[in-house]
């Protein structure tokens, strides 16, 4: 029994060795900066720490940190089994949300309920990499036409639904991501291409149907719209890039960034978190943010890599995908590269639904880092894993070695 | 087959080498696009907090700063009293919107008459308490209606005028004023309901303006100025003059403040503020009304074209009062400017500078003193033989209005006869003469501190001639201004010494300090003096002898025309101070082209009684100021003991109220059987 234990015990802290301590300590890194910065930006120095603010981040990080300590331990396979109920589960609450859109009008966005509130196009960013990683799996058959639309259609279902919210910046998310998951899936090649192709085509065409606003911000970014309009969110972006240069090599100091003190940032505890960092931790704290995400991507592409379980691997390349590109499109819009979206800085931002589902995905990132070697039963067994080849990898060496 | 990465799934298609390469080269695609997209962020961030960093925080500093106006006061104008005369004061501007309402008339229930929607709106809007329209009520309606039609008009033309546009085209017009303070709440609360009943706006926010003020109305108009719209410039007087003192310097004030604009520290002056400086006048506006209330009265009794009178300390050569009646009011030149029509604003200026005249007999107190210096005697003979009588042998003839009777140097200047006076000038020669009239300052520019003035003429010793020197004898042939004789007169009463008159108090502005030049002896002086009090007592003024020790000269001057002297164009002047031993005060008015019946055209008739009513008023109200506190005192003492409060003697005295109770100059009795001069003029030249 004690043996039993011991053995159990080792094997889950072996699961935990090598990629995914490396996702947990990158995580609690940004996790921390985000917290100190959160304090900094919404709460102030006047507030002793942890601040109003801060408290309700911290609660959401716990709440996260657990989730992800839960589902990091969770096999892929139940994860892959859940993945369709998930889905469609989200897809209904969004049309949901969308008909009351239709009844009441204004923006939906949110589900709120007592002081709890929950942002389900969020859940449908990690619903939809699991749903596409599972359609997507078999590889060999999903090289003709037919599988591939339905493959589209799944994708772009829920892209329609938060692009109605209306939500550009998040469903913009999906577009790398399924793209991503799609080219690792093993599609053909001329496939790849002319969807690429139709996608932008919709893309164009789609462009009159925008809002107002959404125009403007991309007129602005390509220098052909009316800057002085408010909409085009030049202004936001404008303080930011005042904020983070004003920062110098070293920045002023914690809580001594006037820009967003005095209220000249817009935002700043959320999408333009990035330049408070820069204002008041200077280049240190904007490298030290670049390089956590560059470990945490490179470490899921590592994860996925390393990983033999083709659902195990499209996973990884679509959380990678998606946490990387929201990371870096919020740096780069807040050095003005990029037109203004509403996307958060993941694990930094303040923001409950974000947070959370950025540490439960990488919980699955790590479930698939544990289990990297996790294929269909070999004797035909739709449901179940193998005792021998779903051993962790490294514990799998070690007893060859030994 | 780089974007085809499809390789580690179909690894078993491949060889194990073929594979590989496509894994590698998957690796470095990735790592390729990743790397170079945080690259490019943090280039791009390095390069602004390590290169840049200076840019933005300057660029910072400027956006966290709000940089705004910091108004700045023209200078206050105070009186002698400490009164003040002008100042800035904050006030606003009241807009309404044309378009508010329809231009549509609809029938009134049971009237003949339609209205408008918008006239109605503006007949409320007008009667907004508080409000100081721009203009008399009709013509803002008229111009709030017309500027509505007009754009209704454009918009039918121009069906394509698109809403936005419409919207363009709302402007608000200028209709008015409010004060701060009570005026402007009662205006906003009246404004709030009138938008209640409306159920939309229709003036908008009230803006800030600084008005210039002038408390005491079109009093000292003259004196004081007036200042342009634009608040540039003064247009005239000493808004005009001390412009350069006056004018304030609008400073930019810098603040950190936070995107509310709320302030976060004490301001920054980027570029400071100057206010003007305050000036203190010698005028005193009790005296400057006195003065123009009188000059209004005589210039009404005497039907005259125009009338100017003056007060001044002689001891100091301050102005208390200088006016001319009819002068501007307040805004006529701006208006006369607007209309084009400046010209007309000339005779209505200060006639004291600006007017040169031939004195007369009121120089006859000089040639009196240039005798006294010769070593004359009051009691001395002159050879006066009739009333009308020539001298050596030429042909010119010298005229008085009636024959001399106290036929000495002393009796032609109290009884003002032009022989008397002629003999004396021939005994003294041309030398002394034109020397006594360019001692005491006639032909020459007195130096006011009151803008450009004219210099007159006295004709240079080597040109003059025997009938120089009779004519200059009884103020002829020389051109002065008022000033310059009042001036001289003041050497008179102060013992001899000439003083600059000025307008500024020496005291507390930056003028110039003159010392006084000695004209004269201060024995001779006081004997003139006193041969001017007897002109009040005996002579040509003794109808104006009032309640205080005057003592004056008369003079009425005919005007040079063209060819000769006119017949019924007079300059009547009288100059008089008080009292005569020691003068405080000395006053002078010049009434110009009197009526030429009931004698008004005699100094004695139209110009004494005027100084002498000055004077009184003016000596008086210094007791009075003296007995009305007295008064407020035994007010506050007896209060309780008494019901009606103590009268204190001597308050109902006042000069003013006794003489506008009387009708004016009742008690002038004498009609002052030696004046004016009758002289015959002329013939010899």
């Amino acid at each position: 029994m004690r043996s039993f234990l011991s053995s159990a015990f080792d094997e889950w802290r072996e699961g935990w060795a090598g990629a995914a301590f490396l996702l947990l300590v990158t995580s609690i890194w940004l996790l921390t900066v985000g917290t100190i910065f959160v304090q900094s930006a919404a709460d102030g120095p006047d507030v002793g720490f942890p601040g109003p603010y801060a408290v309700s981040h911290l609660q959401k990080i716990l709440v996260g940190l657990i989730l992800m300590a839960i589902i990091s331990c969770v096999s892929p396979r139940k994860i892959e089994n859940f993945a369709a109920l998930f889905f469609w589960g989200t897809i209904s609450v969004l049309v949901l949300m969308l008909t009351w859109k239709l009844l009441q009008g204004g923006v939906v966005r949110w589900i709120r309920y007592g002081g709890f509130g929950l942002q389900p196009s969020e859940l449908a960013k990690i619903a939809t990499i699991l749903f596409l990683a599972r359609l997507l799996r078999p590889a060999k058959q999903s090289q003709g036409w037919q599988p591939m639309l339905k493959i589209v259609a799944v994708a772009a279902l829920p892209f329609v639904l938060i692009a109605l919210q209306p939500d550009l910046g998040t469903a913009l998310v999906f577009v790398p991501t399924v793209a991503a998951m799609m080219w690792v899936s093993g599609i053909s090649g001329r496939h790849f291409v002319v969807l690429m192709l139709l996608g932008s085509l919709i893309a164009g065409a789609a462009f009159p149907l925008m809002h107002e606003y959404q125009k403007d911000r991309v007129l602005a970014y390509l220098g052909i719209g009316d800057i002085s309009r408010e909409t085009t969110g030049g202004y936001q972006v404008a303080q930011s890039i005042i904020a983070i240069g004003s920062g110098g090599p070293t920045g002023k100091g914690l809580y001594l960034g006037s820009h967003h003190d005095l209220g000249y940032l817009p935002e700043d505890h959320n999408d333009f978190i990035f330049a408070v960092i820069g204002e008041e931790w200077g280049l240190v704290g904007t490298i030290s943010v670049l390089i956590g995400f560059l470990i945490l991507i490179f470490a899921m592409l590592g994860v996925a890599w390393n990983c033999r379980d083709p659902f195990g691997r499209l996973v990884a390349v679509g959380i990678c995908a998606q946490i990387g590109f929201q990371a870096i499109v919020n740096q780069a819009m807040s050095v003005g590269l990029v037109p203004v979206t509403g996307l958060p800085l993941p694990f930094i931002s303040y923001g409950g639904t974000s947070l959370c589902v950025s540490l439960a995905a990488i919980g699955i990132v790590i479930a698939i880092a544990r289990r990297p070697v996790e294929v269909i039963h070999p004797d035909g067994l739709k449901k179940g894993t193998s005792d021998v080849r779903n051993r962790p990898i490294r514990s799998r060496i070690s007893r060859l070695d030994a | 087959m780089i974007w085809n990465p499809a390789a580690i799934s179909s690894v078993r298609e491949k060889t194990p080498e073929k594979a590989r390469s496509d894994g590698e080269i998957i690796i470095a695609v990735i790592f390729i696009l990743v790397g170079t997209a945080f690259l490019a962020v943090l280039l791009r961030s390095g390069w602004m907090q390590l290169v840049d960093s200076e840019h933005w925080r300057t660029i910072q500093s400027t956006a966290q700063a709000r940089s705004n106006w910091s108004q700045a006061s023209r200078g206050k104008i105070y009186d002698r009293q400490g009164i003040v005369l002008a100042e800035d004061r904050l006030s606003w501007k009241v807009g309404f919107d044309p378009y508010s309402a329809s231009l549509v008339r609809e029938e009134r229930t049971g009237g003949i008459d339609s209205i408008s929607a918008l006239e109605r709106v503006i007949e409320k809007t007008l009667l907004l308490p508080g409000l100081q329209l721009a203009g008399p009520a009709e013509e803002v309606a008229s111009k709030i209606l017309e500027v509505a039609s007009r754009n209704d008009e454009i918009l039918h033309f121009n069906k394509s005028v698109e809403k936005r546009e419409r919207r363009s085209l709302n402007q608000y017009l200028y209709i008015g004023t409010v004060k701060a303070g009570r005026e402007k709440l009662d205006f906003l609360e009246g404004k709030a309901e009138l938008h209640r009943e409306l159920g939309r706006p229709v003036i908008p926010a009230l803006e800030p303006i600084v008005t210039r003020q002038y408390p005491h109305g079109d009093t000292g108009t003259l004196v004081i100025g007036e200042l342009r719209g634009d608040r540039k410039i003064g247009l005239h007087g000493i808004e005009l003059e001390y412009n350069h003192l006056l004018l304030e310097r609008r400073g930019l004030r810098r603040q950190q403040t936070d995107i509310s604009g709320r302030p976060l520290r004490e301001a920054s002056q980027a570029v400071p503020r100057i206010h003007g400086e305050d000036l203190h006048l010698t005028i005193g506006i009790q005296e400057q009304a006195i003065l123009e209330s009188v000059l209004a009265d005589t210039y009404i009794d005497t039907e005259a074209r125009s009338v100017s009178g003056i007060v001044m300390d002689p001891r100091t050569g301050e102005i208390l009062a200088i006016a001319t009646y009819p002068g501007l009011l307040r805004g006529e030149l701006q208006a006369l400017y607007n209309s084009k029509r400046e010209s007309e604003a000339f005779p209505k200026m200060l006639r004291w500078l600006l007017m040169t005249m031939e004195p007369g007999s009121v120089v006859k107190p000089f040639l009196l003193t240039a005798a006294l210096e010769a070593g004359m005697n009051l009691d001395d003979p002159v050879d006066v033989r009739a009333k009308s009588q020539r001298f050596s042998g030429k042909s010119r003839t010298f005229t008085d209005s009636h024959l001399l009777r106290d036929r000495t140097v002393r009796g032609a200047v109290v009884e003002s006869s032009n022989i008397g006076i002629v003999d004396i000038g021939l005994k003294l020669g041309d030398k002394r003469v034109h020397g006594i009239l360019r001692k005491f300052g006639l032909g020459e520019k007195t130096g006011i501190d009151l803008g450009r003035e004219e210099t007159g003429f006295v004709k240079p010793l080597d040109r003059w001639s025997w009938y120089t020197l009779t004519s200059a004898s009884f103020g002829y042939e020389i051109q002065v201004t008022p000033l310059q004789l009042i001036r001289a007169y003041c050497a008179i009463a102060n013992g001899g010494q000439l003083i600059r008159p000025h307008i500024l108090r020496i005291d507390t502005d930056r003028l110039e300090q003159i010392q006084p030049v000695r004209v004269t002896d201060e024995t001779i002086a006081y004997t003139v003096r006193h041969v001017m009090r007897e002109v009040v007592l005996k002579g040509t003024a003794k109808g104006v002898l009032g309640t205080i020790e005057m003592a004056g000269k008369t003079g009425t001057a005919k005007v040079a025309i063209a060819g000769g002297y006119s017949e019924d164009r007079y300059v009547s002047s009288f100059v008089g101070f008080a009292p005569w031993q020691d003068p405080e005060r000395i006053a002078m008015v010049v009434v110009e082209e009197p009526a030429t019946h009931d004698y008004l055209y005699y100094a004695s008739r139209s110009a004494a009684p005027a100084v002498r009513e000055i004077l009184e008023s003016v000596l008086h109200s210094k007791v009075n100021r003296v007995q009305q506190r007295l008064e407020q005192v035994l007010k506050i003492v007896d209060l309780g003991a008494q019901k009606e409060p103590s009268r204190v003697r001597g308050l109902d005295r006042l000069p003013r109220a006794d003489s506008l109770a009387n009708g004016p100059r009742s008690n002038i009795d004498d009609q002052g059987e030696g004046e004016p001069d009758r002289w015959n003029h002329g013939e010899g030249n």
